[in-house]
């Protein structure tokens, strides 16, 4: 079927970049495989931008698969720019929106252009840079960043601007952080399989998260070694991208809920993922925690580890049939790749010896 | 006289070539594959042979034209006229029967995809299969045709017995049958010839009773024998008698199945509003014609204004309506989709080839309701009637917008209150307030930035993309500035 199995040392280093869909046939493939289990197929589940492709991203790259090459990141250039004036766009509009006015006149003329014509072959011309930051910089922009709670925008939002002087340049070749950092939206289903060792075979499955995309998941849930749920920690003032009137936790509860207590995942060892620590830790620092959260003691809402023990609770309250010696929760900071690393590891082995047990 | 005659004659030749030259070069065309290539050349020859050699002869003049070609083609006329029409209607009438009984069958396996493209393949498996074993039984003896049609229908459908549905009835298996016959361009032109074969043989034994018995006395036409090639000639009374009982009866035939036209729904090819105006032409030239025929004993007015041009005329609008116009259109229509693409993924979506790849890989991604979303949009912009357009429009919405539909896209929230403005727009669209093309824009920007994910993914997996990709890019940066992967700038309002 095409698959592509995943190696460091694969020779031909072109076209492995990212892995064929192996899911036209998603039941008949690993349903053999399952028995003799020399495939362990992995979900990546979870919310809309909860940071399911991340992951997936880091993992394809510490095995040494796509990113790791110069032209393959080459081919991502468009992506990153793309996500650049995505952000633009948004921070103009949300200063519309929220009715903030621009201060510098040569940054609503900026503005302008980006809504108007500006694409991203143009960011090739370094001016651009400069014009774009300027207009990062300005009071009006910053202060509709600073409630970006009230409209979409991504995670990658500041990084991308102050890494714009690499960006806007016709040599630009994307850092394989740049490509950790994009954001795309996963649409449908994407799979890529590596070895893990003993002669067993990683199929890692990521999904898109948002409500439309959910209804596929089901196309994978008979085949399932393993669950991996994440679940955004820095989402508790935020509202749904699909549903501006939805609060993200709720959806994420609601999903995790549907999910872990599936009849199919009963005997399937489940990882629950509190992912975007690092972004976690400095909005609460400068964000109200208790004001979403009734249940929360107000003095402890600047301590990250009380913050994190009561999130956990509420979301192992979700579970009502998964035996609970088979859940795993842990903490990961996915744009982080030693941290990725790290986690990714714990969770394979606490999928293994789980499936040992068995 | 004779000059007039001659300048229809060359202005009528000039627009025969131009249809001919415009159905081969516009053959491929959905607005003449439609109307299938036999339909036309069908309409095109019965015109010919008729408009021809009626100016001809008035142009050579009535009493030097050679009595024998005239008196043949007056015998032909009727199928000549009739056969393009009914020919038309009833491939109407079975193409919409045919495609209703599709829609039903693979409505049932809506959302598996899968096994809804493995019906479609069979089902034309099972049409070329009907059409080859009926091209045989038809080209073997044409009056066979009904009882062959049973017999191959259900020999067809016994080696297909996986597509026949439980429920496949033996109408609706006459209905396949019938399509593919109607549809197939060998048959229809067998059928037109054998038509006009019958006319001549029928000339042909008049002719002989003529030559042995009438000799002297020039029963069938006015003052020339059938045979006689250095006179002229007009029609005698039991030659009219013949021609008008011959063409009531293909009139008969034409008003049933004008009648079974009614029955069925307006397509995307206008060819319904086409058979109706085309009646309605018909039926003026028929009294028209009737009255000069009377006025005629007036020799004066026949001087003037013979009737044989009033069936002319006739004939030269059938030409224009039902093969102009359509060429036309497709020529509009080529024009319009040739515009140069914006984007890199546009170019790989306008391209047949790399769509079907493309459309390919998105299903295997459980994901195609964006690339079929995106398509139905450009086919809703290509459709120019109002009533057409709704109807797409209406069922877009449903299909993509809707929170129960298999075929929801994945938009930010407020693109799906869009929704209800489109809707809003959609119910009250009249003249007035027209569908703008622009209707479906913002959805289509974003599904066309859903695509930029898969896309990319799909350019590392497959050589072909990777080639045209490479090809276009390339050329590209010929024409500078170049064109990026997808283009932003068409966004035309600003949302949050």
């Amino acid at each position: 079927m095409g698959n592509i199995v995943v190696s460091p040392h694969d020779k031909e280093g072109q076209h492995h970049m990212m892995a064929t869909p192996t899911s036209n046939n998603p039941n008949g493939g690993s349903a053999a495989t399952a028995k003799n289990k020399s495939e362990i197929t992995v979900l990546l589940l979870g919310a809309g931008e909860s940071g399911k492709s991340t992951l997936f991203k880091q993992v394809q790259f510490f095995h040494g698969v796509g990113i790791t090459h110069d032209q393959e990141r080459i081919e991502l250039i468009e992506i990153v720019r793309l996500n650049v004036l995505e952000n633009a766009k948004n921070l103009v509009a949300a200063t519309q929106h929220l009715n903030i006015p621009i201060e510098q006149p040569e940054n609503r003329e900026t503005a302008k252009l980006i809504i108007n014509s500006l694409n991203t072959n143009d960011l090739e011309d370094p001016s651009w840079s400069k014009r774009l930051y300027s207009l990062w910089k300005d009071a009006g922009i910053q202060k509709a960043y600073e409630n970006r709670e009230k409209f979409q925008l991504y995670d990658s939002t500041e990084y991308l601007f102050e890494n714009l002087d690499r960006i806007c340049s016709d040599k630009y070749v994307p850092t394989v952080v740049d490509v950790i950092r994009t954001r795309t939206k996963t649409i449908g289903i994407t799979d890529m399989k590596f070895d893990v060792g003993d002669g067993k075979q990683l199929r890692l499955v990521d999904v898109g998260g948002q409500r439309n995309e959910r209804r596929k998941w089901i196309h994978f849930f008979n085949t399932v070694d393993a669950v991996v749920f994440l679940t955004s920690l820095s989402e508790f003032d935020l509202n749904l991208y699909e549903d501006n009137g939805y609060w993200r936790v709720k959806e994420s509860l609601r999903v995790f809920n549907e999910v872990v207590n599936n009849a199919l995942f009963y005997k399937v060892p489940f990882v629950l993922l509190f992912n975007k620590r690092d972004l976690f830790e400095k909005k609460i620092a400068t964000k109200s925690f208790s004001k979403y959260f009734s249940g929360f003691n107000e003095a402890e809402e600047k301590n990250p580890v009380a913050c994190i023990e009561y999130m956990t609770k509420l979301f192992l309250n979700e579970i009502t049939e998964h035996p609970l010696d088979t859940v795993s929760v842990k903490t990961l900071s996915a744009i982080d790749h030693d941290n990725s690393k790290q986690v990714f590891e714990e969770v394979k082995q606490f999928i293994m010896t789980q499936q040992h047990r068995e | 006289m004779p000059i007039l005659s001659a300048t229809c004659l060359v202005l009528y030749i000039i627009l025969v070539v131009i249809c001919a030259i415009g159905v081969i070069k516009k053959r491929k065309s959905g607005h003449l594959q439609s109307r299938t290539i036999s339909g036309i050349v069908v309409t095109l020859t019965g015109s010919f042979i008729y408009v021809s050699v009626t100016l001809l002869r008035f142009t050579v003049g009535r009493s030097r034209f050679p009595c024998m070609i005239f008196s043949i083609v007056s015998y032909s006329i009727p199928p000549c006229f009739a056969m393009p029409s009914i020919l038309r209607c009833l491939r109407l009438v079975f193409q919409h029967r045919f495609n209703l009984i599709k829609t039903n069958t693979l409505s049932s396996s809506y959302c598996m995809q899968q096994e809804q493209q493995n019906t479609e393949s069979l089902f034309i498996q099972a049409k070329q299969n009907s059409n080859n074993s009926n091209n045989n039984s038809i080209s073997t003896s044409n009056r066979n045709v009904n009882s062959s049609v049973m017999t191959s229908v259900v020999e067809t459908f016994e080696n297909n017995q996986v597509i026949a549905r439980e429920e496949n009835t033996t109408r609706e298996k006459f209905i396949i049958k019938a399509h593919s016959i109607l549809t197939n361009n060998t048959a229809s032109l067998i059928v037109f010839w054998l038509s006009i074969g019958v006319q001549l043989f029928l000339w042909f034994v008049l002719m002989v009773v003529e030559d042995s018995f009438f000799q002297n006395e020039h029963y069938f036409m006015d003052g020339a024998l059938l045979i006689s090639l250095g006179k002229g000639c007009g029609l005698g009374f039991p030659s009219t008698l013949f021609v008008v009982g011959i063409s009531i009866c293909y009139f008969i035939v034409e008003f049933i199945a004008i009648g079974l036209c009614f029955t069925v729904d307006n397509d995307t090819w206008h060819i319904k509003r086409e058979v109706f105006l085309l009646v309605a032409t018909q039926i003026l030239t028929a009294v028209i014609f009737t009255f000069l025929s009377v006025a005629s004993v007036v020799e004066i007015v026949d001087y003037f204004v013979p009737s044989g041009f009033v069936v002319a005329a006739y004939s030269t609008f059938e030409l224009v309506l039902t093969i102009l116009i359509p060429i036309i259109r497709a020529i509009h229509a080529d024009s319009k989709e040739k515009r140069e693409c914006d984007s890199e993924i546009e170019m790989i979506i306008s391209n047949k080839e790399t769509f079907q790849i493309f459309l390919d890989y998105l299903r295997k991604s459980f994901c195609p309701e964006n690339l079929l979303c995106y398509a139905d949009i450009e086919k809703y912009k290509r459709e120019t009637a109002l009533r057409q357009r709704k109807k797409i429009a209406h069922r877009m919405v449903k299909k993509y917008l809707y929170e129960d539909s298999p075929f929801q896209l994945n938009l930010p929230s407020d693109l799906y209150s869009v929704k209800t403005v489109i809707m809003d727009n959609i119910s009250f669209a009249d003249n007035q307030n027209a569908l703008t093309d622009d209707l479906f824009a913002d959805i289509q920007l974003h599904v066309l930035s859903n695509l930029v994910d898969s896309y990319s993914r799909l350019k590392f997996s497959n050589k072909t993309i990777q080639k045209v990709s490479n090809d276009w890019n390339a050329k590209q940066k010929r024409l500078s500035p170049r064109s990026p992967m997808i283009s932003l700038s068409s966004m035309t309002s600003l949302k949050l």
